[in-house]
């Protein structure tokens, strides 16, 4: 793993874990937790959060030398991941149900750009790519798309199906899914 | 009209009493009349009696339209119940008519009024030398009697003070000349303005301007300099101007409360409260062995007696307290002092004690005397109450905690809670300095007017800064003030965003707000 991620000193201080009654304080720090979780995400190259399990991770909690423990409450979570849906940075995988969210460190615009850009830098233009090549494939390898989630790159790729830069053949599976690209820049 | 004197009104426009005065009725929306006429600037007020005066407070001037009279000068009274639009009055007779008022020995005043007249100056011991006051028929110092020359062979319109001053060696250019003007002396003393003014005690030639003799301390009968004011002595007050045609006024009752008001007066009148201090003294003939330490120790040992016989009457039944309240009250305040000489309590609970008896015994109007202007007249005594307690305070305190206080120095005579609070909510009506505040949680709280939440919060927030975080009861030990009202405090200066919360098992604490300024620049 690469080397750890650095909290902000934000991140040690009792108050950010408790969700603040004042409306100013309030936006500021549900809009300090979204920098966080998206810095996070995109360091760890994470791209689904399951509130239960990551309730326990280093990201929100703190435990510092003088004893003094705070965790995020679940609420607390939702209510931070309600603002980045307003945002657009993250989105509930099936709402109404609050359990897991999408985030975008990148837009699935911004996904499509990226995938589009490669396809025509290597001259794979009119040919069909999978999905799966995309996603994990040898030479997606050192790009920033390497191995995003599926659902993000299903989202970005409708983005380009519909500018009409691509076509998508269906496959027997989402990973036999077969993409062409028309190599228009879009 | 001119028998009126000036009266100084307290900061709450509340009369300022003399000593052993009470409060006897309050009734507001009163006119006077002078004569028939109606009376310019005293058209409609607060009328006040007390044990001693009926007061006339002004709702619009008061300050300078502030007036009241002796009781004792009132002759005669009449009580008329009113017709159609004509107002219930009571009128107050002077009978200045009667030149014979000195001789009319019916009249159950006029040996207290022939007795105070003739000894408007005090009188000098001829054992000791000592200047008595008017009222003590012996010496203060040595117990001797007072000379009977002084007193009863004196002729009604020629004072002692002449008799005093010319066998002192009064200078015999000086001419001091008497107006008896019926049971009021006005006493003018012709000036000679190259050398000043001679002091009837002691023959000092005092400067004109001078109203007391700068080496004696006696008045010097001056009265000619304005806003030269005297509580204490009826025949020295500032008159109000005018001469009155008539020798009677009237007091117009507009809002009811005649009747109440009339038998309470009544009542003053037949209590004649001002003879008191000398009825209490009897006057008994010089005994020899009422002199020296023998004398001081019989006279402890009287004393001791007296009070014994106070307790047991006081607790007797309840009416019986009511009429020796004043007795009462002294003797617990001497009881007072030597309890707290005798404390070994700490210096500061020591001062507040002290403090606190300052406030003790001025307090207690109650239901009865101020009817329906009851409300009005606690939240003005309330608020001199809370000039001295609040600003310690930190100008804000909560209801309850003012309820404690405030009937604790009351002592007797205490306030229901549902009194304080509409005393209080009258605050804002009576332009008093206070306002009563109901927070979010239903927490009342009365604060000065002049009390900012910015300070408070700038004062929090120092605090905090200083101790890094705080709980609630935390900051209320530190401050010394109720945790209901700390709380409050804290919510006010959260909204402000000032300072931001930390909730876990152990309660909430409160940060110095980091999180609403602070900016991550990324990794």
């Amino acid at each position: 793993m690469e080397n750890s991620f650095s909290f902000p000193s934000i991140h040690n201080f009792p108050p950010f874990y408790t969700l603040q009654p004042t409306q100013t304080t309030w936006q500021n720090q549900a809009a300090l937790w979204s920098e966080i979780i998206l810095a996070y995400y995109r360091h760890h190259k994470l791209y689904r959060l399951e509130l239960f399990e990551s309730l326990n991770s280093e990201l929100f909690n703190f435990n510092n030398n003088q004893g003094i423990k705070r965790r995020l409450r679940l609420e607390t979570l939702q209510a931070i991941i309600d603002t980045m849906v307003k945002r657009g940075t993250a989105e509930w995988e099936s709402p109404p149900k609050k359990v897991s969210a999408i985030i975008y460190w990148r837009k699935p615009e911004e996904w499509a750009n990226l995938i589009n850009n490669w396809i025509l830098e290597t001259g794979m233009s009119n040919s069909i790519v999978t999905v799966y090549e995309i996603a994990h494939g040898e030479s997606s390898e050192g790009f920033e798309f390497h191995g995003l989630d599926q659902t993000i790159l299903m989202k970005a790729l409708d983005i380009l199906v519909k500018k009409g830069v691509a076509q998508i053949f269906q496959g027997t599976s989402t990973d036999d899914m077969g993409v062409k690209f028309f190599g228009i820049n879009g | 009209m001119d028998r009126f004197t000036r009266v100084d009104l307290t900061s709450t426009l509340r009369p300022i009493l003399g000593e052993g005065e009470t409060i006897l009725a309050i009734q507001d929306n009163v006119g006077l009349y002078d004569g028939n006429e109606k009376a310019a600037g005293y058209m409609c007020g607060k009328v006040y009696l007390t044990s001693h005066r009926i007061i006339y407070v002004d709702s619009e001037q008061p300050n300078t339209n502030s007036i009241g009279v002796e009781i004792k000068l009132i002759k005669g009274r009449e009580f008329y119940t009113g017709f159609v639009k004509s107002s219930p009055k009571i009128t107050l007779k002077f009978s200045d008519s009667n030149n014979n008022l000195y001789n009319n020995n019916s009249s159950p005043s006029t040996s207290t009024l022939s007795l105070q007249n003739t000894l408007s100056s005090t009188w000098i011991c001829t054992i000791c030398s000592y200047s008595n006051k008017p009222q003590n028929i012996k010496c203060q110092v040595c117990g001797v009697k007072r000379p009977e020359n002084l007193t009863s062979s004196t002729p009604p319109s020629a004072l002692s003070l002449t008799s005093i001053s010319f066998a002192a060696g009064t200078p015999s250019q000086q001419t001091i000349t008497h107006q008896s003007s019926f049971n009021n002396n006005i006493i003018e003393t012709s000036i000679d303005e190259s050398d000043g003014i001679a002091c009837p005690k002691c023959t000092f030639l005092n400067h004109p301007s001078m109203i007391r003799c700068e080496l004696c301390d006696a008045e010097l009968g001056t009265f000619k300099i304005d806003g030269f004011k005297n509580d204490n002595d009826v025949t020295l007050g500032n008159r109000v101007s005018g001469k009155s045609k008539e020798d009677f006024i009237k007091l117009a009752f507009r809002n009811g409360g005649v009747a109440a008001f009339y038998d309470k007066m009544k009542q003053a009148m037949n209590m004649k409260e001002w003879e008191k201090p000398e009825s209490t003294k009897s006057p008994t003939d010089f005994d020899p062995v009422r002199g020296g330490i023998s004398g001081i120790m019989r006279s402890a040992e009287k004393n001791k007696k007296e009070q014994d016989e106070y307790l047991n009457q006081a607790f007797k039944d309840i009416e019986s307290l009511k009429t020796i309240t004043e007795e009462m009250v002294k003797l617990a305040q001497s009881i007072n002092a030597r309890l707290s000489k005798e404390s070994v309590e700490s210096q500061a609970s020591a001062d507040e004690i002290s403090n606190f008896k300052t406030n003790l015994f001025k307090l207690g109007i109650t239901k009865d005397e101020a009817g329906a202007t009851y409300h009005q007249e606690l939240a003005r005594e309330l608020a001199e109450f809370l000039e001295n307690v609040l600003n310690k305070e930190d100008g804000m305190m909560s209801l309850t905690d003012i309820y404690c206080i405030f009937n604790r120095a009351r002592g007797v005579a205490l306030i229901s809670p549902n009194d304080l609070y509409k005393a209080c909510s009258l605050f804002e009506r009576l332009n008093l300095p206070f306002r009563l505040r109901k927070y979010e949680s239903g927490l009342l709280v009365v604060h000065l007017l002049a009390h900012s939440d910015d300070q408070i919060a700038q004062r929090i927030l120092e605090c905090i800064q200083s101790k890094g975080s705080l709980s609630a009861i935390e900051l209320a030990s530190i401050e010394q003030k109720s945790v209901v009202l700390v709380n409050e405090q804290l919510q006010m200066v959260e909204d402000k965003g000032l300072i931001c919360r930390d909730e876990s098992v152990e309660g909430i604490r409160y940060y110095d707000n980091l999180i609403i300024n602070y900016v991550w620049k990324g990794n």
